[in-house]
């Protein structure tokens, strides 16, 4: 408490405060020490707030015993552990989703897996060529109507997406891209709107300056290559930020994407379909520690690409916003 | 090795500022040109103009006499060194050099294969059978009556078309029927000679005569890319020229700024290119490696054979580097010649203080006529004009008139009081150079002078002397001063080139 009130006569920077400061002499590094030691007090517990429910998701997965939330209720470790809800999960015609068949309802979550799976690759792969081809455009070409279209952008993006939500789907009901053929219809929509995430990345381009591109062009080297070449293998972390995001993005989708499948389990994704199998059974208990395990499936391969990416995120984020 | 031509080159950024107005310049072929003038001038615009990095707004640039205002820079064939060096920080100083090697491709001669020949053949007299059938067409449209009729009425929708232009009194509606004119000057001209037919004729010609050739050379040329091996050889011998042989596997980050500068030369050296653009290479350089660098431009310019276009703002760069020297002033050429031309003979009142350094003093005074003898008047002191100037002078027949007197500070001697015509001075700032002191004094009536004096010249106790307030008195005269006419600054000594100065509005 001392070290707060220390800080806070310096802040006010009143000057008899000020005067008065010396007085209560402390040392610089016993004062460090109080200050960061109330930080990290409420980091740890800020963090454990924010892990708690996916701890209990990760627990709860391995929970075998049927009966335990009435042996021991509340409780977020497992009584008996053991594999047998992932063994469920990717087995959609075992025993376990029998009542589903007597409600006339699919479950397949190897299905969804895949689905998932091609939506976010088919994104990432479309989205990030033209979030760059956009914004090497809008960093380096001037064009008339260019200032006009950046604005222009950047109102459309101000409007919730979910606005849009329902002439979509008509527009895509139209297509025939809805229910078992959401697939196609889902990377349509997440790729349609791509362009408009240049913002980064254009940021991160603007810093590279422009008499690289004009020595490459006089040494030979045409727009494209200017990209490919130039500007491209100095702008690794901005190119795996743009990567991640565009592969999150599906990867976690499920308002728009439950909208498109519309109750067709072919069409689901992982989310979606994780959503049906806790919503469409009276048995939800069971089902729900299935759901975890779904969860926890899910959350790993984009657990690995941030480990594995996280350096060059990091940079990406940090690099394309402090310049830019 | 090309010439370039730029004539009547304008350029206007974004439809307001005109930074280049008229520049009308010949580049001979092997010629170093150093364009120099004060910042914004609009040298390194004229510069990027000719690499293709800006956009042409009026005027052609010719490169080897071919237009090349529409080209991209990698379809002229330049070269360029920029000021920051613009070396890929990604790539090593070998890969940097050999960048432009990579896009190059070259024309090799490959052998045909049989199939190719057949091929050839078959194509051979399919295009025959166009150009007759082109021939033909060509032959019929010329005497057609049809013909005849259709430019019966294209003149009569003119002349109908004009009377309208000359009735009409708003402006857009003119500009609309302008258009229209113009659109039917084309149409008229596209049915008096059908330039389509003929320029396909000439394409299907063309390709017959080309296959026909390799049909009987049995070879075809390929554009491919440069070898590993050619690349490798043409970077070494380029880094082995420079100098930085040790530093081939190195970032450009972990260089110092001498050496990246060697390398940028390097990468616009490594491929022949006809012209060797340098935009003020050495301004991000120390005084010292400047210096250096220079003289090692000057050497290699010996080695590459090639013609130079150099901008800089420093008028010692241009002096020595330079064949020709292009002054240059808010978008205006303001001289054009040799280093020796522009310092002995500047044209106008700038290019005598931008070139020569301390810059030249310039006094208000008068040119007095007396029978077939020239003075000056400057403070009083009336001083002779001698020597090939006063021949020039009278040869122009130039009048008593006021004038603007140019003297260079070196051409400015320091004598004791008694000397007649001597100019009495005050001391402000000596300052001390090594081998001269470049001594700043004021007139009696406020006018400021820049005196430069070796200092062997001047004794221990003289040299001890120069402090502030002291009292000089200086003379100069003879062949050493310059004329420039009071109003206009052009000088009295030299004829003015046309339109030199005059802004086009």
């Amino acid at each position: 408490m001392n070290a707060e009130k220390e800080t806070l006569v310096v802040a006010e920077s009143s000057p008899t405060l000020i005067t008065l400061a010396p007085k209560k002499h402390m040392g610089m590094r016993t004062k460090n020490g109080i200050g960061s030691t109330v930080i990290y007090v409420i980091l740890v517990l800020m963090s454990v707030i924010w892990l708690f429910p996916f701890v209990c998701i990760f627990l709860q997965s391995f929970e075998i015993n049927r009966n335990s939330e009435l042996i021991n209720p509340g409780s977020i470790f497992p009584v008996q552990w053991g594999w047998d809800n992932y063994k469920n999960l990717f087995d959609p015609n075992g025993e376990f989703f029998k009542d589903f068949y007597v409600m006339n309802l699919d479950i397949n979550f190897n299905r969804w897996l895949l689905n998932t799976f091609i939506v976010s690759l088919a994104t990432a792969a479309l989205q990030t060529v033209i979030v760059l081809c956009m914004s090497y455009t809008l960093s380096r070409l001037r064009f008339k109507g260019r200032k006009f279209l950046m604005k222009f952008m950047l109102i459309l993006g101000m409007f919730p997406g979910m606005l849009t939500m329902i002439i979509l789907y008509r527009v895509l009901a139209d297509l025939g891209l809805t229910q078992q053929n959401s697939i196609p219809g889902l990377i349509l929509v997440y790729v349609a709107s791509s362009g408009m995430g240049y913002y980064i990345s254009k940021g991160f381009f603007d810093t590279i300056p422009k008499s690289l591109d004009e020595a490459a062009r006089v040494d030979g080297a045409t727009r494209a290559q200017v990209l490919f070449k130039v500007i491209l293998p100095l702008s690794k972390p901005i190119v795996i930020y743009t990567i991640l995001t565009a592969f999150m993005g599906p990867w976690g989708d499920f308002v728009f994407a439950a909208y498109v499948a519309f109750n067709n389990k072919d069409g689901m994704n992982v989310a979606v379909g994780l959503q049906n199998l806790v919503s469409g059974t009276t048995n939800i208990v069971d089902k729900y520690r299935v759901f975890c395990a779904g969860g926890v499936i899910i959350a790993i391969p984009i657990t690995l690409l941030f480990l594995l990416l996280q350096k060059y995120y990091v940079e990406g984020v940090t690099g394309g916003a402090v310049k830019g | 090795m090309a010439t370039v031509q730029l004539t009547h080159v304008k350029k206007v950024y974004t439809g307001k500022v005109t930074a280049v107005y008229d520049f009308n310049l010949s580049i001979k072929d092997k010629e170093f040109v150093v364009f120099v003038g004060p910042s914004g001038c609009g040298k390194s615009t004229t510069l990027r103009m000719v690499a293709g990095l800006e956009d042409i707004t009026d005027g052609t640039v010719k490169i080897d006499g071919k237009v090349v205002n529409d080209l991209q820079p990698k379809d002229r064939f330049v070269s360029m060194v920029f000021q920051n060096y613009a070396l890929y920080p990604h790539l090593t100083v070998f890969d940097n050099i050999a960048f432009p090697l990579r896009l190059m491709k070259q024309v090799v001669k490959v052998p045909l294969t049989a199939k190719e020949k057949e091929s050839h053949k078959v194509k051979i007299a399919s295009l025959d059978k166009g150009i007759a059938i082109l021939k033909k067409k060509i032959e019929d449209q010329k005497v057609t009556a049809k013909r005849q009729e259709a430019l019966a009425f294209l003149d009569g929708q003119k002349t109908e078309l004009d009377k309208q232009l000359a009735a009409e009194k708003d402006p857009k509606a003119a500009a609309r029927l302008q258009k229209k004119l113009d659109d039917l000057a084309y149409d008229r001209l596209k049915a008096l000679y059908p330039i389509d037919a003929e320029r396909r004729l000439k394409a299907l010609t063309d390709e017959r005569t080309a296959l026909a050739a390799e049909l009987a050379s049995g070879e075809k040329a390929e554009r491919r890319k440069m070898s590993n091996d050619q690349i490798f050889e043409k970077v070494t011998a380029v880094a082995k020229t420079l100098g930085i042989t040790d530093y081939l596997t190195r970032k450009p980050r972990a260089l110092s700024g001498g050496q990246r500068q060697r390398v940028a030369i390097g990468r616009a050296m490594v491929k022949d290119c006809k012209v060797l653009l340098m935009d003020e290479p050495l301004s991000n350089l120390d005084a010292k490696l400047r210096n250096q660098m220079r003289a090692e431009i000057i050497l290699l310019r010996k080695k590459i054979d090639t013609t130079f276009i150099y901008v800089t703002h420093d008028q010692t760069e241009a002096m020595t580097l330079g064949d020709r020297i292009v002054v240059m002033k808010d978008g205006l050429i303001m001289q054009v010649g040799t280093p020796q031309q522009v310092f002995d003979y500047p044209e106008n009142l700038f290019v005598a203080e931008f070139i020569g350094a301390p810059k030249m003093n310039t006094l208000k005074c008068s040119l007095i006529k007396e029978g077939a003898k020239y003075y000056v008047n400057p403070f009083g002191a009336k001083i002779e004009v001698t020597g090939e100037k006063a021949l020039t002078l009278a040869k122009r027949k130039v009048e008593t008139q006021e004038i603007v007197l140019g003297v260079r500070p070196e051409h400015i001697e320091i004598v004791p009081s008694a000397a007649p015509n001597a100019i009495h001075t005050t001391l402000q700032v000596n300052e001390m150079m090594g081998s001269e002191f470049h001594l700043h004094l004021i007139t009696d009536d406020g006018t400021p002078l820049i005196v430069r004096t070796p200092t062997i010249q001047l004794s221990e106790k003289q040299k001890g002397e120069l402090v502030y307030g002291k009292s000089v008195y200086l003379t100069f005269g003879g062949q050493a001063m310059h004329f420039f006419d009071a109003k206009s600054a052009f000088s009295l000594l030299v004829d003015q080139p046309e339109n030199l100065m005059k802004k086009p509005v």
